[in-house]
């Protein structure tokens, strides 16, 4: 059988979404992954020839509103207060820059 | 009025009775809530529907309500009613996790559109219900923190991802709830415990303050006691939101009369219903099937009709639907990146400047913080969506999923309405499903078309014996009144 997903590809997926996956889980998840991959095929014996790509359920019109702008009802220190880790109003963040001496 | 009010008083206690009760001073607000607090403190230690109370917040709500009652002000129909709200929608200053770890410490800084308008009619919020991580899973044994069980039989699961919410109401421990669905996460523990859960049209009601999931396909809505309660509850939260673009106004019905409260039931009666074929076949349990097709018995005999179709891309929907939703949320959850909402080890993460690089911030917050389930479809929607398998996949399942809802819009021109089981089998027992993804999965087969054409439907209790088990009704498009209609009429005879 094929697979359609591999050790390599699994880790470069990984590493895109910004998930670090403990190798332990690794085998696990890749199993998964290729049972969920499997049941997918048979969407190939779909003829979507003469279909449009669909975008939503329901039919949306245009909703035009004045372009004005208006008074939020959530105040800064609301979100500042939501952040985890602050210092007076400004928020703290760890350093970004890796350290090399 | 001092009189202790028990068990028994809020036992089988409806958003209606619970109003009669109120204006004619029965109960007052506040007794009402402190009893509701009394039951969950016992009650829900074998249960474990709720992660967080609120008991000052909203013993200061109902006071307020009293007051109000007492000032002679007419009081909308919800002032005063406890409800539980699950976990993913936003009450602001109180503490919001979606049952994740990665935002156990985030408190709101803003309230839902729901919120705010059951604020405004005096709703009394008794605390946020367990669910399924970030809503993925169908028994609520996703949680980071909790199992909830099933109130009907402690060793089975409430089902999921609102398992929370269905196990508080039909606890009695809490009146009403709301829950969201996104392939059946109100309708499926809703059928597993035994009440009623309505997923809205998709832009019935805004979705402003719901952690986002699959935002194609979420909607809030309500988890209730009763068909009628259920109509009252989404009411009160439906209708066009200016901070959610997809949401829209209800029609008015031409006669002024209020359709969802106050049904025709003459028109009513006259809605021909649709069996599709495709949801009555091998994989339906016996006591499904029983208690479904007794159910159309009953609805023969109040004199409605019933026809035989055919919805032949069903059997696609699933995958199409595991393409979908985990595409979406790849992209919704990147948000989540362990520095803004919460931070896992905060102090640690600042302080190690030998390993500060920011690539490895994330994947540490997030390898540490998302539970396997999301962390799967994060995976599998970044694959799906990457160059080279995109058009195999992605593409390929919005096509289907055209089919699908064309498949809905033809049979909707021969009926108006569609009964199907709700789940092919009644609740099963904790732990039965965690090994494979892929049967958990299959628990939403029946539910999952619904969300991918964006069509209201209701999950309703059948009266079988035993394990609960209800069926779905599937209106058209902005239809609620239809499947609302029906239920109401099915529990009055």
């Amino acid at each position: 059988m094929d697979e359609i997903i591999n050790k390599q590809t699994l880790e470069k997926l990984a590493e895109l979404a910004r998930i670090e996956i403990s190798g332990d889980k690794e085998k696990k998840l890749l199993k998964d992954l290729e049972g969920i991959l499997e049941h997918f095929d048979e969407l190939k014996e779909v003829d979507v020839s003469d279909v449009k790509l669909m975008s939503g359920a329901v039919e949306l019109t245009n909703i035009f509103r004045e372009d004005e702008p208006v008074k939020s009802e959530t105040t800064a220190i609301d979100l500042i207060e939501s952040f985890p880790e602050k210092e007076g109003r400004f928020l703290k963040v760890p350093p970004i820059f890796m350290n090399n001496e | 009025m001092n009189n202790e009010l028990g068990i028994m008083d809020i036992h089988g206690l409806t958003i209606k009775k619970f109003h009669q009760g109120l204006v004619s001073k029965e109960f007052s607000a506040f007794e009402i809530t402190k009893a509701f607090f009394d039951l969950v403190k016992s009650r829900d230690k074998e249960i474990g529907a709720y992660l967080r109370l609120s008991e000052d917040a909203a013993l200061e709500r109902a006071k307020i309500v009293d007051a109000e009652l007492n000032s002679g002000s007419k009081l909308s129909i919800l002032a005063g009613a406890p409800l539980a709200i699950k976990d993913n929608i936003l009450i602001k200053g109180e503490k919001t996790t979606a049952a994740s770890k990665i935002l156990e410490n985030y408190t709101a800084s803003y309230d839902a559109t729901v919120i705010k308008k059951l604020k405004n009619s005096g709703a009394v919020f008794l605390g946020k219900t367990n669910m399924d991580e970030f809503a993925m899973g169908s028994s609520t044994e996703n949680s980071a923190f909790q199992k909830t069980k099933n109130p009907r039989d402690l060793e089975r699961v409430p089902g999921g991802s609102s398992g929370g919410s269905a196990a508080a109401v039909v606890a009695d421990m809490a009146v009403a709830a709301l829950g969201s669905d996104t392939g059946g996460s109100i309708r499926q523990p809703a059928n597993f415990c035994g009440v009623v859960g309505l997923k809205p049209t998709y832009g019935a009601v805004s979705r402003y303050g719901l952690i986002a999931m699959a935002s194609s396909l979420d909607q809030i809505g309500p988890i209730t006691k009763t068909v009628e309660d259920a109509a009252i509850l989404f009411k009160e939260i439906s209708g066009r939101d200016k901070f959610d673009a997809t949401s829209v106004d209800l029609n008015p019905p031409a006669s002024g009369e209020d359709e969802l409260l106050n049904p025709n039931f003459e028109k009513i009666k006259k809605l021909k219903i649709g069996l599709p074929k495709e949801y009555f076949t091998a994989g339906l349990s016996k006591e499904t099937e029983n208690a479904v097709s007794e159910t159309i018995k009953q609805l023969k005999n109040l004199g409605f009709e019933f026809k035989e179709i055919s919805l032949p891309h069903t059997k696609y929907a699933l995958s199409c639907y595991y393409i979908i939703m985990p595409a979406e949320v790849s992209a919704n959850l990147a948000r989540f990146d362990g520095i803004r909402y919460s931070r896992i080890h905060p102090h640690e993460s600042v302080s190690n400047q030998h390993k500060s690089a920011l690539s490895e911030i994330y994947l540490k917050q997030r390898g540490e913080g998302f539970g396997d389930e999301v962390k799967r479809r994060i995976i599998l929607g970044t694959f799906v969506l990457s160059s080279g398998y995109y058009d195999a996949y992605y593409s390929k399942a919005q096509k289907v999923r055209q089919l699908i809802k064309q498949d809905f819009e033809k049979v909707f021109q021969e009926v108006d309405v569609i009964l199907t089981p709700v789940s092919p089998t009644p609740a099963f027992k904790i732990g039965e499903k965690t090994r494979d993804p892929l049967q958990m999965y299959l628990e939403d087969i029946f539910t999952i078309p619904v969300n991918l054409a964006g069509l209201p439907a209701i999950s309703i209790p059948t009266r079988t014996k035993g394990l609960p088990v209800g069926f779905q009704l599937i209106g058209k498009h902005f239809h609620e009144a239809d499947i609302l209609g029906i239920g109401q009429w099915y529990e009055r005879n």
